[in-house]
Protein backbone atom coordinates (compact mmCIF):
# COMPACT_ATOMS: atom_id res chain seq x y z
CA UNK A 1 0.00 0.00 0.00
CA UNK A 2 1.27 3.62 -1.13
CA UNK A 3 1.25 6.57 1.06
CA UNK A 4 -1.57 7.75 -1.12
CA UNK A 5 -4.17 4.98 -0.65
CA UNK A 6 -3.35 4.82 3.16
CA UNK A 7 -4.05 8.61 4.27
CA UNK A 8 -7.70 8.64 2.19
CA UNK A 9 -8.35 5.50 4.50
CA UNK A 10 -6.82 6.71 7.81
CA UNK A 11 -10.27 8.60 9.50
CA UNK A 12 -12.07 5.07 8.48
CA UNK A 13 -9.45 3.06 9.67
CA UNK A 14 -9.95 5.21 13.04
CA UNK A 15 -13.89 4.71 12.90
CA UNK A 16 -13.31 0.92 12.74
CA UNK A 17 -14.89 1.01 9.27
CA UNK A 18 -12.43 -0.61 6.96
CA UNK A 19 -13.13 -4.08 6.50
CA UNK A 20 -10.05 -6.62 7.47
CA UNK A 21 -7.78 -6.76 4.72
CA UNK A 22 -7.89 -3.27 4.28
CA UNK A 23 -7.55 -2.39 7.70
CA UNK A 24 -4.55 -4.92 7.71
CA UNK A 25 -3.09 -3.07 4.49
CA UNK A 26 -3.40 0.25 6.24
CA UNK A 27 -1.98 -1.45 9.65
CA UNK A 28 1.36 -3.24 7.41
CA UNK A 29 1.94 0.54 5.88
CA UNK A 30 1.50 2.74 9.37
CA UNK A 31 4.14 -0.16 11.00
CA UNK A 32 7.10 1.05 8.28
CA UNK A 33 6.11 4.58 7.39
CA UNK A 34 7.00 8.03 9.89
CA UNK A 35 4.80 10.28 7.41
CA UNK A 36 1.60 8.68 7.91
CA UNK A 37 2.21 7.43 11.81
CA UNK A 38 2.48 11.48 11.92
CA UNK A 39 -0.67 11.69 9.94
CA UNK A 40 -2.45 9.37 11.60
CA UNK A 41 -1.43 11.14 14.98
CA UNK A 42 -2.81 14.55 13.72
CA UNK A 43 -6.46 12.83 12.80
CA UNK A 44 -6.63 11.62 16.25
CA UNK A 45 -5.89 14.73 17.74
CA UNK A 46 -9.18 15.95 15.52
CA UNK A 47 -11.29 13.53 17.44
CA UNK A 48 -9.40 13.93 20.75
CA UNK A 49 -10.26 17.77 19.87
CA UNK A 50 -14.01 17.09 19.18
CA UNK A 51 -14.54 15.15 22.14
CA UNK A 52 -12.41 17.61 24.84
CA UNK A 53 -15.46 20.11 23.28
CA UNK A 54 -18.15 17.67 24.00
CA UNK A 55 -17.06 17.12 27.35
CA UNK A 56 -16.67 21.20 27.94
CA UNK A 57 -20.98 21.14 27.90
CA UNK A 58 -22.27 23.04 30.61
CA UNK A 59 -25.52 23.13 30.82
CA UNK A 60 -26.92 26.67 31.25
CA UNK A 61 -29.25 26.66 33.88
CA UNK A 62 -30.91 30.48 32.79
CA UNK A 63 -31.53 29.78 28.97
CA UNK A 64 -35.22 28.60 29.04
CA UNK A 65 -35.44 31.61 31.40
CA UNK A 66 -33.74 34.03 28.96
CA UNK A 67 -35.65 32.23 25.56
CA UNK A 68 -38.81 32.83 27.20
CA UNK A 69 -37.94 36.74 28.64
CA UNK A 70 -37.27 37.68 24.37
CA UNK A 71 -40.12 35.41 23.06
CA UNK A 72 -42.26 37.72 25.59
CA UNK A 73 -40.66 40.74 24.77
CA UNK A 74 -41.32 40.08 20.57
CA UNK A 75 -45.00 39.89 21.71
CA UNK A 76 -45.31 42.94 23.66
CA UNK A 77 -43.44 44.57 20.46
CA UNK A 78 -45.58 47.51 19.03
CA UNK A 79 -46.02 46.22 15.82
CA UNK A 80 -45.81 49.25 12.86
CA UNK A 81 -48.52 48.73 10.35
CA UNK A 82 -47.31 48.98 6.86
CA UNK A 83 -49.64 50.94 5.01
CA UNK A 84 -50.30 49.17 1.58
CA UNK A 85 -49.52 51.26 -1.53
CA UNK A 86 -51.19 51.97 -4.79
CA UNK A 87 -49.03 51.53 -7.82
CA UNK A 88 -49.49 54.90 -9.29
CA UNK A 89 -48.84 56.20 -5.93
CA UNK A 90 -45.32 54.57 -6.05
CA UNK A 91 -44.63 55.96 -9.07
CA UNK A 92 -45.48 59.40 -8.80
CA UNK A 93 -42.80 59.11 -5.18
CA UNK A 94 -40.50 57.69 -7.50
CA UNK A 95 -41.06 60.39 -10.12
CA UNK A 96 -41.08 63.01 -7.59
CA UNK A 97 -37.10 61.43 -6.14
CA UNK A 98 -35.86 61.24 -9.65
CA UNK A 99 -36.80 65.36 -10.12
CA UNK A 100 -35.64 66.43 -6.58
CA UNK A 101 -32.27 63.94 -7.92
CA UNK A 102 -32.17 65.91 -10.51
CA UNK A 103 -32.75 69.75 -9.14
CA UNK A 104 -30.29 69.38 -6.20
CA UNK A 105 -27.74 67.54 -8.44
CA UNK A 106 -28.12 70.52 -11.01
CA UNK A 107 -28.13 73.12 -8.10
CA UNK A 108 -24.52 71.54 -6.75
CA UNK A 109 -23.08 71.29 -10.42
CA UNK A 110 -23.80 74.99 -10.92
CA UNK A 111 -22.64 76.25 -7.69
CA UNK A 112 -19.41 74.29 -7.90
CA UNK A 113 -18.57 75.92 -11.55
CA UNK A 114 -19.47 79.09 -10.05
CA UNK A 115 -16.90 79.01 -7.46
CA UNK A 116 -14.18 77.44 -9.72
CA UNK A 117 -14.98 79.14 -13.08
CA UNK A 118 -15.24 82.97 -11.39
CA UNK A 119 -12.31 82.09 -8.80
CA UNK A 120 -9.59 84.59 -10.54
CA UNK A 121 -12.14 87.42 -10.85
CA UNK A 122 -13.44 87.50 -7.96
CA UNK A 123 -10.11 87.89 -6.07
CA UNK A 124 -9.21 90.44 -8.51
CA UNK A 125 -11.89 92.27 -7.78
CA UNK A 126 -11.75 91.41 -4.17
CA UNK A 127 -8.15 92.65 -4.70
CA UNK A 128 -9.04 95.83 -6.92
CA UNK A 129 -11.21 97.17 -3.79
CA UNK A 130 -8.40 96.64 -0.80
CA UNK A 131 -5.52 97.80 -2.95
CA UNK A 132 -6.99 100.58 -5.12
CA UNK A 133 -3.64 101.28 -6.66
CA UNK A 134 -2.21 99.58 -10.12
CA UNK A 135 1.01 99.11 -8.22
CA UNK A 136 -0.18 95.83 -6.35
CA UNK A 137 -1.90 92.95 -7.72
CA UNK A 138 -1.32 89.41 -5.84
CA UNK A 139 -2.29 87.88 -9.05
CA UNK A 140 0.81 89.34 -10.92
CA UNK A 141 2.80 88.76 -8.24
CA UNK A 142 1.93 85.44 -8.15
CA UNK A 143 1.99 84.96 -12.23
CA UNK A 144 5.94 86.16 -12.17
CA UNK A 145 6.78 83.93 -9.61
CA UNK A 146 5.19 80.84 -11.75
CA UNK B 1 -44.11 13.94 30.89
CA UNK B 2 -43.63 13.08 27.22
CA UNK B 3 -42.81 15.20 24.31
CA UNK B 4 -46.25 15.09 22.74
CA UNK B 5 -47.97 16.02 26.08
CA UNK B 6 -45.38 18.96 26.64
CA UNK B 7 -46.28 20.23 22.69
CA UNK B 8 -49.45 20.08 23.73
CA UNK B 9 -49.55 21.65 26.94
CA UNK B 10 -47.37 24.68 25.77
CA UNK B 11 -49.23 24.97 22.63
CA UNK B 12 -52.87 24.92 24.94
CA UNK B 13 -51.96 27.18 27.97
CA UNK B 14 -48.73 28.92 26.98
CA UNK B 15 -47.25 27.14 29.81
CA UNK B 16 -43.88 28.47 30.91
CA UNK B 17 -42.96 25.54 32.71
CA UNK B 18 -43.97 22.77 30.25
CA UNK B 19 -41.69 25.09 27.55
CA UNK B 20 -38.70 25.51 30.02
CA UNK B 21 -38.69 21.51 30.55
CA UNK B 22 -38.43 21.16 26.85
CA UNK B 23 -35.43 23.65 26.49
CA UNK B 24 -33.57 21.92 29.59
CA UNK B 25 -34.54 18.34 27.81
CA UNK B 26 -32.89 19.46 24.32
CA UNK B 27 -30.32 22.09 25.33
CA UNK B 28 -27.47 19.79 25.23
CA UNK B 29 -28.24 18.45 21.40
CA UNK B 30 -28.70 21.92 20.52
CA UNK B 31 -25.43 23.47 22.05
CA UNK B 32 -23.54 20.65 21.02
CA UNK B 33 -24.67 20.90 17.71
CA UNK B 34 -24.23 24.62 17.15
CA UNK B 35 -20.51 24.14 19.09
CA UNK B 36 -19.82 22.10 16.27
CA UNK B 37 -19.99 24.70 13.48
CA UNK B 38 -19.50 28.14 16.10
CA UNK B 39 -15.89 28.73 17.48
CA UNK B 40 -17.14 28.93 21.33
CA UNK B 41 -19.69 28.09 23.53
CA UNK B 42 -20.57 31.49 24.03
CA UNK B 43 -21.89 31.90 20.03
CA UNK B 44 -23.54 28.35 20.56
CA UNK B 45 -25.57 29.20 23.39
CA UNK B 46 -26.70 32.52 21.26
CA UNK B 47 -27.68 30.04 18.04
CA UNK B 48 -29.31 27.78 20.63
CA UNK B 49 -31.53 30.56 21.81
CA UNK B 50 -32.63 31.76 18.30
CA UNK B 51 -33.56 27.98 17.80
CA UNK B 52 -35.44 27.54 20.80
CA UNK B 53 -37.79 30.82 20.02
CA UNK B 54 -37.82 29.14 16.22
CA UNK B 55 -39.31 25.74 18.26
CA UNK B 56 -41.82 28.15 20.37
CA UNK B 57 -42.70 29.74 17.21
CA UNK B 58 -42.83 26.83 14.81
CA UNK B 59 -44.42 24.31 16.99
CA UNK B 60 -48.07 24.86 15.84
CA UNK B 61 -46.43 23.54 12.60
CA UNK B 62 -45.22 20.74 13.72
CA UNK B 63 -45.92 16.94 12.03
CA UNK B 64 -45.49 14.78 14.97
CA UNK B 65 -44.64 12.30 12.19
CA UNK B 66 -41.13 13.09 12.72
CA UNK B 67 -39.13 12.85 15.90
CA UNK B 68 -39.03 16.30 17.96
CA UNK B 69 -35.83 15.81 18.24
CA UNK B 70 -35.11 15.31 14.60
CA UNK B 71 -37.00 18.39 13.64
CA UNK B 72 -35.23 19.96 16.05
CA UNK B 73 -31.74 19.22 14.80
CA UNK B 74 -32.75 20.44 11.44
CA UNK B 75 -33.64 24.06 12.98
CA UNK B 76 -30.19 24.00 15.14
CA UNK B 77 -28.08 23.05 11.39
CA UNK B 78 -30.23 25.61 9.41
CA UNK B 79 -29.63 28.71 12.47
CA UNK B 80 -26.33 27.22 12.82
CA UNK B 81 -25.25 27.79 9.02
CA UNK B 82 -26.96 31.31 8.99
CA UNK B 83 -24.83 32.47 12.11
CA UNK B 84 -21.78 30.72 9.76
CA UNK B 85 -22.50 33.16 6.60
CA UNK B 86 -23.67 36.16 8.24
CA UNK B 87 -20.32 35.81 10.41
CA UNK B 88 -18.58 35.23 6.79
CA UNK B 89 -20.44 38.49 5.21
CA UNK B 90 -19.59 40.75 8.39
CA UNK B 91 -15.61 39.52 7.97
CA UNK B 92 -15.51 40.02 4.62
CA UNK B 93 -17.62 43.85 5.08
CA UNK B 94 -14.82 44.20 7.76
CA UNK B 95 -11.59 43.51 5.39
CA UNK B 96 -13.32 45.67 2.85
CA UNK B 97 -13.66 48.46 5.01
CA UNK B 98 -10.27 48.18 6.66
CA UNK B 99 -8.52 48.15 3.18
CA UNK B 100 -9.87 51.68 2.85
CA UNK B 101 -9.67 53.01 6.10
CA UNK B 102 -6.13 51.50 5.99
CA UNK B 103 -5.14 53.55 3.29
CA UNK B 104 -6.31 56.53 4.82
CA UNK B 105 -5.35 56.22 7.91
CA UNK B 106 -1.68 57.90 8.47
CA UNK B 107 -1.99 57.14 12.19
CA UNK B 108 0.64 55.24 13.64
CA UNK B 109 0.30 51.26 13.14
CA UNK B 110 -1.33 50.36 16.96
CA UNK B 111 1.40 48.28 19.20
CA UNK B 112 0.36 44.83 19.63
CA UNK B 113 1.12 43.30 22.50
CA UNK B 114 2.29 39.39 22.43
CA UNK B 115 0.22 37.74 24.53
CA UNK B 116 1.74 34.15 23.64
CA UNK B 117 5.22 35.26 24.61
CA UNK B 118 5.09 33.57 28.38
CA UNK B 119 3.48 30.90 26.97
CA UNK B 120 5.59 27.54 26.17
CA UNK B 121 5.91 27.14 22.76
CA UNK B 122 4.02 23.35 23.26
CA UNK B 123 0.97 26.07 24.29
CA UNK B 124 1.01 28.03 21.15
CA UNK B 125 1.60 25.37 18.71
CA UNK B 126 -1.25 23.27 20.38
CA UNK B 127 -3.81 25.59 20.36
CA UNK B 128 -2.44 26.29 16.78
CA UNK B 129 -3.17 23.18 15.69
CA UNK B 130 -6.31 22.69 17.48
CA UNK B 131 -6.99 25.95 15.39
CA UNK B 132 -6.38 24.25 12.11
CA UNK B 133 -8.07 21.42 12.47
CA UNK B 134 -11.64 23.26 12.85
CA UNK B 135 -10.85 25.14 10.24
CA UNK B 136 -10.33 22.26 8.26
CA UNK B 137 -13.92 21.28 9.67
CA UNK B 138 -15.77 24.47 8.65
CA UNK B 139 -13.89 24.28 5.29
CA UNK B 140 -15.93 21.20 4.11
CA UNK B 141 -19.06 21.87 1.98
CA UNK B 142 -22.08 22.77 3.52
CA UNK B 143 -23.83 19.20 3.45
CA UNK B 144 -20.33 17.34 4.07
CA UNK B 145 -20.22 19.30 6.91
CA UNK B 146 -24.02 19.23 8.82
CA UNK B 147 -22.97 15.27 8.39
CA UNK B 148 -19.69 15.12 10.08
CA UNK B 149 -20.81 17.45 12.82
CA UNK B 150 -23.82 15.40 13.00
CA UNK B 151 -21.95 11.77 12.85
CA UNK B 152 -18.87 13.14 15.27
CA UNK B 153 -20.79 16.02 17.69
CA UNK B 154 -23.61 14.23 18.45
CA UNK B 155 -22.62 10.42 17.44
CA UNK B 156 -25.86 10.29 15.41
CA UNK B 157 -25.96 7.16 13.41
CA UNK B 158 -26.39 6.67 9.40
CA UNK B 159 -30.09 6.46 9.20
CA UNK B 160 -30.49 9.18 11.86
CA UNK B 161 -28.68 11.99 10.03
CA UNK B 162 -30.26 10.52 6.78
CA UNK B 163 -33.35 11.56 8.76
CA UNK B 164 -32.31 14.98 10.12
CA UNK B 165 -30.73 15.93 6.78
CA UNK B 166 -34.05 14.36 4.67
CA UNK B 167 -31.72 12.49 2.46
CA UNK B 168 -30.86 8.61 1.83
CA UNK B 169 -28.82 6.43 3.58
CA UNK B 170 -26.30 5.83 0.79
CA UNK B 171 -26.56 9.41 0.35
CA UNK B 172 -25.10 9.98 3.86
CA UNK B 173 -22.48 7.21 3.21
CA UNK B 174 -21.26 9.05 0.47
CA UNK B 175 -21.53 12.65 2.30
CA UNK B 176 -19.26 10.82 5.07
CA UNK B 177 -16.93 9.06 3.13
CA UNK B 178 -15.78 12.55 1.36
CA UNK B 179 -15.86 14.59 4.12
CA UNK B 180 -13.47 11.94 5.77
CA UNK B 181 -11.46 12.07 2.69
CA UNK B 182 -11.19 16.28 2.28
CA UNK B 183 -10.25 16.80 5.98
CA UNK B 184 -7.53 14.30 5.70
CA UNK B 185 -5.96 16.25 2.30
CA UNK B 186 -6.59 19.24 3.97
CA UNK B 187 -5.16 18.14 7.37
CA UNK B 188 -2.04 16.88 5.53
CA UNK B 189 -1.33 19.55 3.25
CA UNK B 190 -1.29 21.84 6.14
CA UNK B 191 1.53 19.78 7.64
CA UNK B 192 3.35 20.02 5.13
CA UNK B 193 3.00 23.69 4.98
Amino acid sequence: MKCKEANINLLSYLDGELNTEQHGRVEQHLASCEQCQGALENLKQLYIDIKGEKEQYQPNPYLATKVWDKIQTSNQTVKVPVIPMRRSTIATLAAAGIAFGIAIGTLFSTSLADTNGNNHDQWTQLANEYFPSDVFSPYEILDDNN
Amino acid sequence: MTDKELIEEILQHSSQKAFAMLVERYQELVVKTCKGFTNSYADAEDIAQEVFIEVFESLEGFRSEAKLSTWIYRIAVNKSLNFVRKQKRERLFRSIEGFFTAKNNDEEPMQIEDLGRNKPDSNIERSENKRMLKESINKLPENQRIAFILSKYQDLSYKEIAEVMEVSLPSVESLLFRAKTNLQKHILSEMQK
